[in-house]
């Protein structure tokens, strides 16, 4: 197990190191491009020449990342060019109010989904089982934008019930904080809602069909428990490695959110930068991000490896 | 051959609908997406606009209209990339083993480990954005779970009595790999293509709708959605005819996608 | 004397897409207290059909038809619950391949243990302590090692006195066997037969599937069930 665990770290450095390379090298490969998109109309040869000197853009590649990488490993992220602070306060600040958004999506998502498809598919080929399909459909393929702006309109619009921008600090009261926080967290939630529920639904169904539980039913077992204790507990392991991938999922799905919402959180922060060609930021953000999604799926790993009694204890006994 | 469940053919039927309606914007649109009608601007669904007017005073369902050829250009066009370039590698690696297919396996690994979104921006956010460059860049994400899916299929299939037969006659890689081996595992691979296509159109009215992909004046489903929302509260409209475009497509490829897996290999229909 | 269990006319159908497929015409027979009958037939005649019938494990798409008379109680007459009150605690079941009949997640004593609490109402630390002394019934050497063991860690043998373990733990009268020793090595299967054949005269009436006679070994009855 720790040489597993060990295994998987040292993987997880690798990749956020190859995406600093590339993150790297697709701002500083065609140096003329950030000056003269920096100096946008007041660009002629001699003011992005004097520019890129200026910002060290003219020093050899491997120098310059040389440079920022070991500022990285030091903690120092380097300055947004446009708003002229350090990176990492702000940076941090956005991370933290996008990881509580993602977090309670997560957490409601993870519940509700789970239930949804273990209901669905223990009343298969039934009315609900077909509603959750149908969910599940529409839930996927309507874009997360499009719900928060029908979100809007129902709820800011119409039912003028809660706010649908920005953020609500703690000073103002929790109430405030709460509810800006609900539109953006509901509709994150709406597509992994959608994801999880139809995930844990074939999970659960390959699960009920197994010879195990056929087993467990003719000892006389009630049926929540053969459910809940043997189908469920083995059809959550393929549900977990998959959770991974909605990391992904949710990452991108925050950049929209944050836009849609100006919820001051680190997606909204990473368009900004793209916006505004703000390169030192943009690769701040875009290698936080990849952190982020790395150590999710290494603790996702883990979880499998810790559920699931195959790799956990490996050894035969007799 | 069973016939495919009512809810697939509908898919089918709508989708080819909104192919034609695409196809046939410059017969079918009331008028040209970008003509401006500036007295009435912002005017709500009327007969003479059906489905409104924008900030500009352009037919909001004809810009729908047009707006439908540069989605499904994109879902089609990434996902061809990614098929032309997945594909091959997917079926080499699965079937040669051996060094390939480990470089190969850890390279997906590691593309599949980064946020999709932020890898496709990465790649636009540094040239100067166009309908082109996003399919290029959205193609070349799709190219590791293509190459992925070929790959456990031709896993599947190379220990099938038919390819030890063709290797036993001494064929050539190239033979075995176009006229025995792309031949069965088609199936898998027209399934996941046609998830991927539906991926990029979303993917791609994301993009869009962040302003990195198509830009104005150009009718684009997410660069719609996005001007709208200035105006949700004084014309809804502007969102819904694109909105409720978009995701009647992106169900309908779905509803496919799903339905051709369970009809083609009812073995494959419980797995993601 | 009545019988154990007698089955009347048990009929067996399934509605397919291609029509009604029969599973099993009209089986009939008696088994007594004490008796071990063997039930033997190729593929496709229908005896795990009737280990399903008596089990309760066919599902939606059969139709059973005729009576299943076990204590002079028609099961198929029974609603749910009390039927499931009866499987595990009076009508015990050996399955095919023991690997699969076991859930990979959940340890081999807690397995056995789960049908002592259910059915007996024993608290789960004495249920754990009678699945050891179950586990040294089957022959198995540490006990506890055993039950605090996951299926993949044991071998096809282990397995298959595990799951006879799980069987006969709350001293059914009839004990059901589908195919018990088909999935295992012949030397396995060996070991196994006569542990079957020692409980059978310790506690249980049984009724064993398998392909051949030799393998109910000490059947006091043979029987092949009518092809359909």
């Amino acid at each position: 197990m720790t040489l597993y665990f060990v295994q998987r770290l040292a993987a997880v450095a690798g990749v956020i190191t190859l995406m600093s390379v590339l993150v790297f090298l697709a701002t500083h490969a065609l140096p003329a491009t950030i000056a003269e998109v920096m100096l946008g109309q007041y660009a002629t040869p001699e003011t992005v020449a004097a520019l890129e000197t200026k910002l060290g853009l003219t020093r050899p590649l491997l120098t310059q990342y040389w440079e920022w990488a070991s500022g990285v490993l030091h903690g120092d992220l380097g300055r947004s060019l446009v708003m002229e602070v350090p990176i990492v306060p702000v940076l941090w600040t956005a991370l933290g109010r996008s990881a509580v958004l993602g977090a309670t999506a997560m957490t409601v998502v993870s519940v509700l989904g789970i239930a949804l498809g273990v209901v669905a598919a223990v009343r298969h080929g039934r009315v609900i089982d077909h509603l959750a399909s149908g969910f599940t459909i529409v839930g996927l393929s309507v874009p997360e934008f499009f719900w928060g702006l029908l979100l809007i309109l129902l709820f800011g619009s119409y039912l003028r019930l809660l706010p649908t921008s920005g953020y609500g600090t703690l000073d103002k009261g929790a109430g405030s904080y709460v509810a800006h926080l609900v539109l953006p967290v509901a509709t994150l939630a709406i597509g992994l809602l959608a994801h999880v529920a139809r995930l844990t639904r074939s999970s659960m169904l390959e699960a009920l069909d197994t010879a195990y539980v056929k087993a467990a039913r003719a000892r006389g077992l009630p049926e929540w428990a053969v459910v809940t204790r043997h189908a469920l507990r083995n059809a959550l392991l393929p549900t977990i490695t998959v959770l991974a991938q909605d990391i992904g999922f949710l990452i991108g799905g925050i950049v929209a959110v944050e836009t849609i919402f100006a919820y001051p959180g680190i997606g909204r922060l990473l368009v900004y930068a793209l916006e505004r060609h703000d390169w030192p930021l943009m690769q701040a953000a875009i290698l936080v991000l990849t952190a982020v999604q790395c150590l999710a799926n290494l603790a996702a790993d883990l979880l499998y490896a810790l559920f699931n009694p195959q790799i956990r204890y490996g050894r035969a006994v007799a | 051959m069973r016939l495919p469940p009512w809810r697939v053919i509908l898919a089918g039927y709508v989708l080819a609908g909104i192919v034609v309606a695409a196809a046939g914007a410059d017969w079918l649109a009331p008028y040209p997406f970008d003509e401006l009608h500036v007295a009435d601007r912002l005017h709500s669904p009327s007969l003479a606009y059906l489905a409104g007017t924008d900030e500009y005073g352009r037919d909001v369902l004809s810009r729908t209209l047009y707006g439908g050829r540069l989605s499904l250009f994109l879902g089609v066009a990434a996902t061809g990339i990614g098929l032309a370039a997945g594909v091959p590698l997917g079926l080499l690696a699965g079937y040669r083993r051996g060094l390939l297919d480990e470089v190969l396996m850890r390279a997906l690994d590691v593309v599949m480990s980064f946020p999709a979104l932020l890898l496709v921006l990465l790649i636009i956010a540094v040239t100067p954005p166009g309908l082109g460059k996003t399919a290029v860049a959205v193609g070349i994400l799709f190219v590791a779970p293509i190459a992925r899916v070929t790959r456990s299929v031709t896993l599947d299939l190379v220990t099938r009595e038919f390819i030890v037969a063709a290797r036993a006659r001494g064929e050539r890689l190239s033979y075995i790999l176009r006229r025995e081996l792309l031949p069965n595992a088609w199936p898998a691979i027209v399934v996941e293509g046609s998830l991927r296509v539906a991926f990029a159109i979303l993917l791609g009215a994301v993009l869009s709708f962040l302003g990195f992909g198509v830009q104005p004046p150009a009718a684009d489903w997410g660069l719609m959605i996005n001007n709208s929302r200035d105006f949700v509260e004084t014309a809804p409209w502007l969102a819904l005819a694109p909105g409720a475009a978009m995701s009647l497509t992106v169900i309908a490829v779905s509803l496919l996608g799903d339905g051709l897996r369970e009809y083609l290999d009812p073995r494959l229909a419980y797995r993601q | 004397m009545t019988p154990l269990l007698a089955l009347r006319d048990l009929t067996v159908t399934y509605a397919t897409e291609a029509g009604r497929l029969t599973a099993a015409r009209a089986v009939s027979f008696d088994l007594a207290a004490g008796e071990a009958l063997g039930l033997v037939g190729e593929s496709g005649s229908g005896k795990s059909t009737i280990a399903g019938a008596i089990l309760d494990l066919l599902g939606d798409g059969a139709t059973v038809e005729g009576d299943i008379l076990f204590e002079s109680v028609d099961l198929s007459e029974l609603d749910a619950k009390r039927r499931r009150k009866l499987l595990g605690h009076r009508i015990g079941a050996v399955f095919q391949d023991p690997f699969t009949a076991l859930d990979p997640a959940m340890t081999i004593g807690r397995q056995i243990a789960e049908p002592l609490v259910e059915h007996l109402r024993l608290r789960p630390k004495s249920a754990m302590e009678r699945a050891c002394e179950l586990l040294a019934d089957m022959g198995i050497d540490q006990p506890r090692r055993i039950a605090a063991a996951y299926p993949h860690q044991l071998s096809g043998g282990m397995r298959q006195r595990a799951l006879i373990a799980a069987a006969v733990a709350c001293e059914p009268p009839l004990l059901v066997l589908d195919e018990p020793t088909t999935a295992l090595d012949v030397t396995v299967e060996a070991q196994i037969l006569s542990l079957l054949a020692e409980l059978r005269q310790r506690c249980c009436s049984s009724v064993t599937i398998s392909r051949s006679c030799a393998n109910s070994a000490t059947a006091s009855r043979c029987s092949t069930p009518a092809r359909s």
